[in-house]
């Protein structure tokens, strides 16, 4: 009787192992196809100011304390950031970005993942910065080649003004 | 429905239980260890995991070459524990989950049980939170699968300005810095987890917190044996210009990436925030009318302290009396206080209460510790009940638990049964009581051994019988007169065996060697236990 009783925990056991160690590792995922590459849209660039600096009417700086009576009222808020993404001609993005920050003052910051299959694509890529004006402000135009499993960051240098690809 | 999903669920865990039992007995079976297990694996978990340390290099660049190092030039040991560390860690997962589903099922979480209910849901997302980021620290592609993808899914989160995801764009964007603070939060949730671990204990007298030794060696080398076969190795090194195509997803911490990847980022948000929020409140739903805790009675509560230590729950204390409660002869010994806040209202406090006897001088039982609504006079009350109306050749009164085989399903001529909230609640007097009134055994009965509903209830009553635990059940009751057979809801069949066996028993031997002629009074000195 002892040793079924004997028996039955090495079974149990052996169970207890198959479990763990084919679920720690299977059946494994395919997270992408293997034909596949992806595009990071991710940057982080400042809108220019929503509105312009302007002067205080002398009514206006007479109604305010003497220590806060400065010449300019220049609001805070930022513009949100207009991107647009062509490929091939056709739109794969196409969107206006919020400045951060409680006052909306701080950058719009970008992250998107934009899966294409591997191979030679026309780029089109284009920026503006600030929501109400027309035409777009910064432009890339190219040809591109995407290797299957490669990801392309593709960010903004605000200092250069120009996207760059990564 | 939910009625149905929980019956149909605790049947599953007792048919389980049935054949562990049988394979590894009560005392052995690992699915009455659920929860010592998982703390058991978490030992395992931090001793294998203080061996690796000292082989990992905390940084970003040979964080990864650490790793390849221990599994592949130091395999004996190194990698043996990385894989011990890894199974180890899946192994509590998959335990404090069955811990969570056996509570589930059968229920123990309603009323002042709530603590150790609700006290385990963080546990839970700690030790998810504890994997997660020690998959990341790995550095392979599984790593960088799950960093990006968690900074991914956090930052859906309207309340991240910058999204976090843009430190792993690029190999130069992940800094040693940021790598080093995920080591520290890897090493100092776990220290975290422990705060909580004697948390999830707190409110439990007796706490087992360990498994027993057989079960824990068993485990152990069970792991060894999975970490030789079975080593855990890593993915390619991580390459953030390269995507990961297929993953070897460890299922039981990262069965929620593959969600994101199907669903919205949102919808996973909602699944896990709304599961935990139904797992926290499961205990109040649906709400339920609590029912009355034990109460105490000032002169009859001798201060003996019985009850505090067999309080299963750490409900009940021993206070000096104050003027209110000073009371008759024992004005000058402390008095149980319960705390309402922890009491289930299981009674056994009144079945270790030894002023809990049926034999007084007065026509009226009390007891020092009593459940208002299922009181020592009305238990008295049914036992007088139940012996009169024995009527068969051979008389047998069942006392069991309402946790057990439901006990009208048990009547029949030469039976007759009275249920408790617990078995534990039973006063060993009333053994004596009943054989001296009529009965020519007592058959005591109850959830399995090793699986009381309310933890130790048969034990206490195993102990009270076999003269190993206050109050004692007389020496002068015969042992052959009182059988215990504990069985599970599902064991009707069994139990009804085992009862016709008694019966059987009680005819082959001579008529009840306990006879009225003992005075039906038990001592001071005896009733003190």
């Amino acid at each position: 009787m002892k040793i079924f009783q004997y028996l039955g925990q090495a079974f149990w056991y052996l169970l207890f192992i198959a479990f763990i160690g084919y679920f720690s590792t299977s059946p494994a995922y395919t997270f992408m196809e293997p034909d596949q590459a992806l595009i990071k849209l991710a940057f982080n660039h400042a809108g220019k100011l929503k509105l312009p600096c302007r002067e205080f009417t002398a009514e206006e700086l007479a109604a305010k304390p003497k220590q806060m009576r400065i010449k300019f009222d220049c609001p805070r808020e930022r513009s949100p950031v207009y991107v647009i993404m062509k490929v091939d001609g056709k739109p794969f993005f196409d969107k206006v970005i919020s400045p951060s920050g409680l006052a909306k003052d701080l950058s719009s910051p970008l992250y998107e993942r934009i899966p294409l299959k591997a191979g030679q694509y026309h780029l089109y890529l284009g920026m503006r910065d600030h929501i109400d004006t027309e035409g777009l402000d910064y432009e890339f135009e190219g040809t591109i080649t995407l290797a299957a499993s490669q990801i392309l960051v593709i960010g903004f240098d605000s200092d250069l003004k120009e996207f760059t690809f990564e | 429905m939910l009625k149905l999903f929980q019956d149909t669920g605790h049947r599953a865990f007792l048919f389980a239980d049935r054949l562990a039992n049988v394979i590894f007995g009560p005392k052995w079976n690992p699915l009455y260890h659920l929860g010592t297990l998982a703390f058991f694996f978490f030992y395992i978990v931090l001793v294998s995991g203080i061996y690796i340390y000292i082989f990992y290099d905390t940084s970003v660049v040979n964080a990864y070459t650490s790793v390849e190092y221990m599994t592949h030039e130091q395999w004996y040991l190194a990698g043996v524990m990385r894989s011990l560390h890894r199974y180890a860690s899946d192994a509590m997962v998959a335990t404090m989950v069955l811990h969570l589903l056996r509570g589930f099922f059968s229920g123990r979480y309603h009323g002042a049980r709530w603590f150790s209910w609700t006290t385990g849901i963080p546990m839970l997302v700690m030790v998810f939170a504890i994997g997660i980021t020690g998959y990341w620290l790995v550095w392979d592609q599984l790593g960088q699968f799950i960093a990006v993808r968690t900074s991914e899914w956090i930052d859906w989160l309207p309340i991240i300005a910058e999204p976090t995801a843009r430190n792993f764009l690029t190999n130069t964007s992940i800094t040693d810095l940021f790598f080093r603070l995920l080591v520290v939060t890897h090493l100092g949730l776990p220290l975290m987890l422990l705060g909580l671990m004697l948390l999830h204990v707190t409110r439990l007298n007796y706490a087992k917190i360990n498994p027993p030794a057989g079960l824990a060696i068993g485990c152990t080398a069970a792991l060894v044996v999975l970490s030789l076969v079975k080593p855990a190795v890593s993915h390619e090194a991580a390459d953030l210009s390269t995507l990961p195509t297929q993953l070897n997803l460890d299922w039981f911490y990262l069965f929620i990436y593959p969600l994101m990847d199907r669903w919205s980022m949102g919808t996973v948000w909602a699944l896990v925030g709304g599961g935990l929020l139904l797992l926290v409140l499961i205990p109040w739903m649906p709400p339920k009318r609590r029912e009355p805790v034990a109460v105490v009675y000032a002169d009859d509560c001798s201060g003996c302290n019985l009850c505090v230590v067999d309080c299963p729950y750490e409900a009940i204390r021993l206070e000096a009396r104050t003027g209110g409660a000073s009371a008759g002869r024992y004005q000058h010994l402390p008095i149980a206080v319960v705390d309402e806040s922890k009491c289930v209202s299981c009674g056994i406090c009144t079945g270790s209460c030894p002023s809990s006897t049926p034999f007084r001088q007065t026509d009226e039982v009390r007891t020092g510790i009593d459940m208002p609504h299922k009181n020592i006079q009305d238990l008295h009350a049914a036992t007088r009940e139940a012996l009169a109306k024995l009527t068969g050749q051979t008389k047998v009164l069942v006392y069991g638990c309402d946790h057990g085989v439901e006990m009208s399903k048990l009547m029949q001529a030469e039976v007759a049964m009275i249920s408790l909230p617990c078995t534990g609640a039973l006063p060993p007097s009333f053994i004596v009581y009943a054989l001296r009134h009529g009965a020519d055994g007592v058959f005591l009965t109850g959830c399995r051994s090793g699986d009381c509903f309310h933890r130790l209830g048969n034990d206490w009553v195993d102990q009270r019988v076999t003269h190993h635990r206050k109050p004692y059940l007389k020496r002068s009751a015969p042992r052959q007169r009182v059988r215990r057979y504990w069985a599970a809801a599902s064991d009707h069949k069994q139990l009804v065996n085992e009862i016709e066996s008694f019966c059987q028993s009680l005819r082959d031997i001579s008529p009840p060697s306990v006879k009225a002629e003992a005075q039906d009074v038990v001592p001071d000195s005896e009733t003190r236990g």
